[in-house]
């Protein structure tokens, strides 16, 4: 982290997260800077949120996305029957797999915490605005033309030690996404 | 007939992703919700060969799960591969130590699923 604030340290991972999650899945996406984001469509979006806590650290996560994107990430066949049951489920595995990636980052940082169960909600322009004070942080990217948006709030309390590290979060884990260790 | 594989995660999606690999390359597939659906599928199917679990589940946790399937039959030997988004080594230690087989970190390459498969439990 190498002396980094913890907000700036947090939305570092929280980006990077976000960009494997959409590589892993075969897809470009790239981080829309503060200011260019497209204005908000008329179109279904499905934003899914799961809280986590544990030692040192409280917060959620939320992934706000297009129904079509979601529909573009699926990997098994669309639904006939219960596509709405079934973009809901898969909108709540992605902010899960967000959530489990920003774990096992954070973990080379000795915070560790519990996840919670997702849930998806269905609306048009979800956003969330954090106050000032709050530990918030917005992202926002571009993925097949579509906006994403990340949401996080986020109380962590790094150690010292933990604060001067300059590993990269990337450096430290036991079993990368999409790999597997035999026992 | 063909080896049955239970597949045990909350969501449908996954659940369905992981069928389709291992059902599409000969396996029958058993679909539960979470570890209390897990263990009743297990207990209800004897002859199958191997579980692909979830960790995180509302109700009944897969590692949970896999602890109390050991304390109720000491015997209990089914290979369970781990397919989580979790990486933490104590949980995985946790896993080893209850017989599991393997940690799979989502998302799972579906060829390296189904080798994964073949390795622990042989051809369809």
């Amino acid at each position: 982290m190498n002396g980094e604030v913890p907000a700036l340290f947090v939305r570092r991972v929280l980006a990077s997260c976000v960009e494997e999650f959409f590589d892993a899945h075969g897809m470009a996406c790239e981080i829309i800077q503060e200011g260019a984001e497209l204005p908000p469509a008329d179109h279904v979006e499905l934003g899914s949120i799961v809280g986590f806590r544990g030692n040192g650290v409280r917060g959620g996560l939320a992934f706000v996305a297009p129904l079509e994107l979601i529909g573009e990430l699926l990997p098994v066949p669309k639904s006939i029957e219960h596509v709405d049951a079934q973009m809901r489920d898969w909108s709540a595995e992605i902010a899960n797999q967000l959530v489990g990636r920003l774990k096992n980052k954070l973990s080379a940082r000795s915070v560790n915490f519990h996840v919670g169960s997702p849930v998806c909600f269905t609306g048009k322009a979800i956003r969330f605005v954090f106050l000032p004070d709050a530990e918030g942080t917005s992202l926002c990217f571009r993925a097949s033309s579509s906006s994403v948006h990340v949401h996080l709030e986020c109380s962590l309390a790094l150690g010292e030690e933990d604060a001067a590290d300059p590993a990269d979060p990337n450096d430290v884990r036991i079993v990368p996404e999409g790999e597997m260790l035999f026992f | 007939m063909s080896k049955k594989i239970i597949v045990i995660d909350d969501s449908q999606t996954v659940r369905q992703q992981v069928a389709l690999v291992l059902g599409g390359a000969g396996y029958e597939i058993i679909e539960a919700e979470d570890g209390v659906d897990g263990a009743r599928a297990i207990r209800a199917n004897p002859s199958a060969v191997l579980a692909v679990c979830d960790v995180n589940m509302p109700g009944l946790g897969g590692i949970e799960m896999l602890e109390s399937l050991r304390n109720e039959t000491a015997s209990f030997a089914l290979p369970i591969i781990m397919l989580t988004t979790e990486g933490r080594p104590d949980l995985i230690e946790r896993a080893k130590a209850n017989g599991a087989k393997g940690w799979m970190v989502k998302p799972f390459k579906p060829t390296m699923l189904l080798a994964a498969v073949r390795k622990i439990a042989g051809e369809p």
